[in-house]
């Protein structure tokens, strides 16, 4: 069975990248632009790990963390952080929020497949 | 989190809030340039710190109209003296330019900003196709080299087949030889036989003599008898006449044998000279398939040394793609640090548009610096932001190598 990847970032050349990356490996990919627009798209749908964004507009990283938590169909999914690497607040937040990793932007094919692979397997 | 006080404020030429603005744009600029982003951001980015730069001067002329012994005083006297000059007015016609150019500034940096991400969106979308384009070739290439497959069609697979049919189809020529061969035996053996019987025709020829021998003394024995004779003598001459026929019958099969031996004598020579032709004709098709193939090999091999450095070729382009991809990602960093720039420079026309509104019904109106400058750097999300906000450099390419598992 395919496994299904969640991605928020408001970038779409971030967002693009990594849906290269990670469709050639074989996850499926949810693209969504901030907290707000992921949980239009998750709707019901199940994923086995999500990639948020920190800086979003509408619905920040952070936010959408805890309200996502707050669904019963995603409270356990694992979740990463993307960050472009000044988030000392929200690292500690993240943490206490359930967030299983950080990841500093830029990322590489490598780094990014490692991370992944570490939750789920395509 | 940054505060007022660490900030250095310049004794002439800038406000409080000058420095950091400026340092700002023009690391900006310069991480722009770094990265070789488009003539429009630059522009974009130009305006920002040029946007500072008047700022700067603005607020110095404030300064100097504000206080000749300010130069004497502490910073945050000057701090206090700058922020009591730009509550007392005397802008002139600055708030109206700022009002109106500021919004301008505001959108040419985010169509800059949006302009560069539909860029990279577009290029990466290219780099992306160009990797796939060049993995289905190099796949296909594979798969025509027979490199790391079973592909049946494979050019090294064919070959081997080809090989294969024309050893057996050689083989097969040697065994029908070595089949004539025996045949060729088989008919020699025959010689022997026709030996026997020429032998045995000359032994017909001999009894048919002595036959004769004793018919005539029969016939003299029966005239010596005289009358009682003449019946053996008519026996005696019966006798005669069946042995000239039985050597005459023995002479033709001698004359016939001759001929047959002949006849074998004949094949085997034609059969043993077809022999040694189709041996030659064995050996040389044996030969030219060995060059034909040996041929197809040396082909063939430069087909698979051709694929294999086509794949190693392509393996290489498509690293130096990934990694270019990586670089990319400077697009999200840039887009964070001017969308904040952007962020701030409405806030701040928010500010005038607010001051000019105050100004206009109460007549005093002042801007916080030090509580703006706080509120600017709360909005940080990158390491370069707060290290241009310290006056120091950002690195050109930002440490990437953070990975932390909670």
């Amino acid at each position: 069975m395919t496994k299904t990847v969640l991605i928020v970032d408001d970038s779409a050349s971030l967002r693009q990248l990594a849906g290269i990356v990670l469709r050639r490996a074989g996850y499926e990919l949810i693209e969504a632009v901030d907290g707000d627009d992921a949980l239009i798209k998750l709707n019901g749908r199940k994923v086995h790990l999500i990639i948020s964004d920190i800086n979003m507009p509408h619905m920040d990283g952070m936010t959408f963390v805890k309200k996502i938590r707050q669904l019963p169909d995603h409270k356990f999914a694992p979740i990463v952080m993307l960050t472009a690497g000044f988030h000392e607040t929200s690292r500690q937040e993240a943490r206490e929020s359930g967030v299983k990793a950080w990841m500093e932007k830029p990322f590489d094919r490598d780094k990014l497949l490692n991370i992944v692979s570490r939750f789920v397997q395509a | 989190m940054m505060s007022s006080e660490n900030i250095p404020i310049a004794p002439t030429g800038f406000a409080p809030w000058g420095p950091p603005l400026a340092a700002g744009s023009a690391g900006t600029l310069a991480l722009l340039a770094v990265v070789g982003l488009g003539a429009s951001a630059l522009a974009a980015v130009a305006i920002a710190a040029c946007a500072t730069l008047l700022c700067g001067w603005w607020n110095a002329r404030q300064q100097r109209n504000a206080s000749a012994c300010a130069a004497n005083k502490s910073e945050a006297a000057i701090a206090e003296a700058l922020r009591t000059a730009y509550a007392q007015g005397g802008i002139g016609g600055l708030e109206q330019v700022f009002k109106q150019v500021m919004p301008l500034w505001s959108r040419q940096i985010e169509t800059a900003r949006s302009q560069t991400e539909d860029g990279i969106v577009g290029v990466t979308a290219r780099f992306a196709a160009i990797v796939e384009r060049l993995r289905a070739s190099v796949i296909a290439a594979q798969q025509a080299a027979g490199g790391d497959d079973d592909s049946n069609s494979s050019v090294v697979t064919m070959l081997a087949r080809s090989e294969a049919d024309l050893v057996a189809v050689n083989r097969a020529m040697g065994l029908a030889l070595q089949k004539r061969n025996e045949m060729v035996r088989d008919v020699h053996n025959l010689v022997g036989y026709t030996d026997d019987l020429k032998k045995m025709a000359v032994q017909v020829a001999e009894i048919a003599t002595q036959t004769n021998l004793l018919a005539l003394n029969a016939a003299i024995e029966a005239a010596r008898a005289g009358e009682t004779g003449r019946g053996f003598a008519v026996v005696a001459d019966e006798v005669r006449k069946l042995s000239n026929l039985s050597s005459d019958t023995g002479k033709k099969m001698a004359e016939q044998v001759g001929i047959i031996n002949n006849a074998i004598t004949g094949v085997i020579g034609m059969a043993e000279k077809f022999a040694t032709d189709d041996r030659h004709i064995i050996d040389e098709a044996e030969n030219t398939i060995r060059k034909v193939l040996a041929n197809f090999e040396s082909v063939t091999s430069g087909i698979c040394e051709s694929s294999t450095r086509l794949r190693r070729e392509s393996d290489g382009i498509r690293e130096e793609i990934a990694e270019t991809l990586v670089h990319l990602q400077f697009q999200d960093r840039i887009s964070q640090i001017l969308a904040h720039v952007r962020a701030n420079l409405d806030g701040l026309h928010n500010r005038i548009l607010q001051h000019l509104k105050e100004n206009a019904s109460c007549g005093t109106a002042a801007i916080d610096a030090k509580r703006w400058i706080d509120e600017m750097a709360l909005g940080y999300s990158t390491t370069e932001q707060r290290l241009i906000h310290r006056g120091e450099m950002p690195a050109s390419k930002p440490d990437s190598d953070e990975i932390t598992f909670f």
